[in-house]
């Protein structure tokens, strides 16, 4: 990282710009609660925009099976796409700032890989499976889940931490596509040990998917997820520092081990709690990340992560609306369409960005 | 030293794994005896070639058509019978087949054209869908293979499969390619699906495999499911008992059709299970399950659903509007014993409350040894009046009293 980008970041940017970035992170947001609204009126289920709104505002519609629709499938669906894509968001951001490494992301580094391997050991370890696992043992079931993957995903985490200083950019990458595949074969070894319902039950709930997500879980998922977003408000300054090295941010009173350590825990967290409670999502972290880099333009994390975290939220909601358009014989699913037009759309980013030759600088 | 240990115990472990496979050991064909033809036939040829054949001669004096199915049709040409099957979904071109009698001349066909030699003597079968018929048909000896012996639910083929006298051939998409070639059977029943990608009918005729795709379940009747025993028939040239079987079938299932008043007030039918996170997995509008409910007096949910294909994935929010307070649920996930474990399956289930506040949640799993291994995967095709007969029962305890039924075979079975 050059210091003329870092220095595109400072604080000391002209008033306009910033403006500027403003409007757009706010047409960001207003495309968000447009989202949002278009999640809960449009499915399968044919239901008036009114029907909607009266069951939202007085619980009241023209058929309970609506009300049922929109506030036990519909409303926790959209708020586990928003607050899981901005969880996936930051985490692309902060995995990129400690690896130094634009194609940093947790699916691509195996750590969604180690969050399944954590929660299948646990599925086999009871007997049980996906919903009936949850069901099962209720909030405890729920919460067992969570720290399962949380700490799959950590270990994979810390295995690529103590590599990365070691071994160059691509090395660590393909170890991290190695431990994925490796979590990936050992999580089907597994399956074998427990009965043929259970596996289908684990592989059901190892489909990349926002949906099915119940009030209960979103207990769990949503104050999880944003108090890991507000925590990590603190590291956005060292973060920044660190972008001109180790010894500089040292030099500068960062405490780099603990800051690393802290960046580790909360990609770990982000990754292990939306891995639970929605299964593998790829790609989500990359896109996002690499469109908040494309919209912000500059390296500031103290602007780049909360704009990570929009963009996740906003692409979360977008892919969930396609995977669940009205459409006839077609079922998308949410990696596919994730892959399909948010690929794309980061690559578009990527090739006219400031921030990628910053990258090819580092 | 270490090196040599190293290598030591790689060659005993890849000798072990060696070891512990069995290979195929086929039993040498047998060929069905030539017998000369001098007089016109009385019955077709069961267990025999032609020595002396002669054109014009009808060697298939016992013949069947079809009146029900909506995907098979057949003609008869002296020494063959041309059978074509257009699948209902994703139809093309028709599949042809030329059913030669043995001892007569291929004739001329097109280069997709899969001719089998008939009677055939070893059958080897990826699908089980028709072996209750071939236990009608009394055809159990020619079969040598199954996909899993293990799920076998018809007697006479446990027995055979107990004298080891089946091999098994499970493997990737309903059969496993080479030990079917080194079987080298006289015909291969594959499953055929909607859905191309799991069809392996097109791999095996490339491979000189005679493979014959079973593409009963897109049947739009449930008698049009039941004429694909005359399949197995044609092949075997059993037409003759194929006739009075399959008229016995029709001739009940009409007459308890007949029971449901025309004018009955149809109780609406959710069938299928949840399956991932928002889908429900069930079978289209117009298929003969379908068809099926709606000759017992019922109607399914999705009956505005013209795909004819058993397999549907569809929206759960599409299918909780259309079976939420459906007062009938029959076909649940098989294997599970009570409406408590079906929703600890996926919680999805709970909100269909009708059907279980009414306690009417059906599994149709009776026989169930494991998943696809229960009465109605192998005995199904050839028992739709027993079906029928079990589903007036559920939907219309009315009439109870006047169903008779002989069989001993049962489909249903209601959750605790």
């Amino acid at each position: 990282m050059s210091l003329d980008v870092a220095m595109q970041s400072a604080p000391t940017e002209a008033n306009p710009r910033k403006v500027f970035l403003g409007l757009r992170l706010a047409l960001v947001a207003v495309v968000g609660v447009i989202l949002f609204v278009a999640e809960l009126s449009i499915g399968a289920a044919a239901i008036p925009v009114l029907d909607v709104f009266q069951a939202l505002t007085t619980g009241e519609a023209s058929s309970q099976v609506w009300i049922n629709i929109i506030w036990e499938f519909r409303l926790p669906r959209a708020l586990n796409a928003a607050v899981s894509g901005a969880a996936l968001g930051a985490a692309g951001i902060m995995l990129q700032a400690l690896f130094r490494n634009p194609l940093a992301d947790p699916y691509i580094l195996g750590i969604v890989h180690g969050a399944r391997l954590g929660a299948a050991i646990l599925v086999v370890a009871t007997g049980l499976a996906g919903n009936a696992f949850l069901l099962r043992f209720g909030l405890i079931g729920d919460a067992g889940l969570a720290v399962a993957s949380v700490v799959g995903g950590l270990v994979v985490l810390f295995i690529l931490s103590a590599l990365s200083s070691r071994i160059s950019i691509v090395t660590l990458l393909l170890v991290g596509l190695m431990l994925g595949y490796f979590s990936i074969g050992l999580m089907n070894a597994l399956m074998h040990f427990v009965d043929e319902s259970h596996a289908k039950a684990f592989k059901a709930w190892d489909d990349a998917s926002f949906a099915g997500a119940t009030w209960q879980q979103l207990k769990i998922l949503v104050p999880g997820i944003l108090a890991g977003l507000a925590a990590i408000a603190f590291l956005a300054k060292p973060l920044n520092a660190m972008l001109l090295g180790d010894r500089y941010a040292a030099s500068m009173g960062i405490p780099v081990g603990c800051i690393k350590l802290a960046v580790l825990a909360a990609t770990g967290w982000f990754c292990g709690m939306v891995t639970a409670f929605c299964g593998p999502v790829a790609f989500l972290g990359l896109v996002a990340a690499h469109i908040a880099r494309g919209l912000v333009g500059a390296s500031d994390h103290r602007v780049l992560l909360p704009a990570a975290a929009l963009l996740g939220s906003t692409v979360g909601l977008a892919a969930d609306l396609v995977t669940h358009l009205p459409l006839e014989h077609h079922i998308f699913h949410l990696n596919a369409v994730i892959g399909l037009v948010g690929a794309p759309v980061a690559l578009f980013v990527l090739l006219r960005s400031r921030a990628l030759r910053s990258w090819e600088g580092s | 030293m270490i090196a040599a240990a190293r290598n030591g115990f790689g060659i005993v472990c890849l000798a072990s794994i060696l070891l512990a496979c069995s290979q195929l050991d086929p039993e040498p064909k047998p060929s069905h005896p030539a017998v000369y033809v001098d007089q016109p036939l009385a019955r077709n040829l069961e267990r025999a070639c032609v020595a002396n054949h002669r054109p014009g001669v009808d060697y298939f004096p016992q013949k069947v058509e079809f009146r029900h199915s909506s995907q098979l049709s057949v003609t008869y040409h002296g020494h063959f019978k041309r059978v074509k099957f257009r699948p209902s979904v994703s139809a093309e071109e028709p599949v042809e087949f030329l059913f030669v009698q043995c001892g007569t001349p291929v004739p001329d066909h097109g280069a997709g054209t899969i001719v089998v030699s008939v009677p055939v003597s070893r059958i080897v079968t990826g699908t089980r869908a028709m072996l209750g018929a071939a236990d009608d048909l009394d055809l159990v000896d020619r079969f040598v293979g199954i996909s899993d012996p293990r799920a076998v639910t018809v007697p006479s083929f446990i027995d055979r499969v107990e004298q080891g006298r089946i091999s098994m051939m499970s493997g990737y998409a309903h059969g496993n390619i080479e030990p079917l070639m080194a079987l080298d059977p006289d015909v291969y029943f594959t499953f055929h699906s909607a859905y191309p990608q799991f069809n392996m009918h097109p791999r095996l005729w490339a491979l000189g495999v005679r493979a014959v795709p079973f593409g009963d379940s897109l049947e739009t009747t449930p008698l049009g499911r039941a004429e694909w025993l005359k399949v197995l028939a044609m092949l075997t040239n059993t037409e003759g008992r194929a006739d009075i079987v399959f008229d016995r079938i029709e001739r009940e299932y009409h007459s308890i059709a007949k029971l449901v008043p025309s004018d009955a007030d149809a109780p609406r039918v959710m069938a299928g299970v949840a399956s991932q996170r928002d889908v429900i997995e069930l079978f289209g509008g117009g298929n003969h399950r379908a068809r099926l409910l709606e000759d017992a007096g019922g109607r399914f949910i999705l009956d505005d659903n013209g795909f004819p294909g058993s397999w549907l994935i569809a929206p759960f929010e599409k299918v909780y509007v259309a079976g939420a307070d459906a007062p009938f649920w029959i076909g649940t996930r098989p294997g599970i014993q009570s409406v408590e474990a079906l929703i600890a399956a996926n919680s999805h289930h709970r909100w269909f409350e009708r059907a279980i506040a009414d306690g009417h949640v059906y599994a149709q799993d009776q026989g169930y040894k494991g998943m696809f291994a229960f009465n109605l995967q192998d005995q199904g095709l050839n028992n739709p009046h027993v079906q029928l007969a079990e589903l007036v029962a559920v939907l219309h305890p009315n009439l109870r009293s006047k169903l008779r039924s002989n069989s001993t075979l049962s489909f249903m079975r209601k959750l605790q």
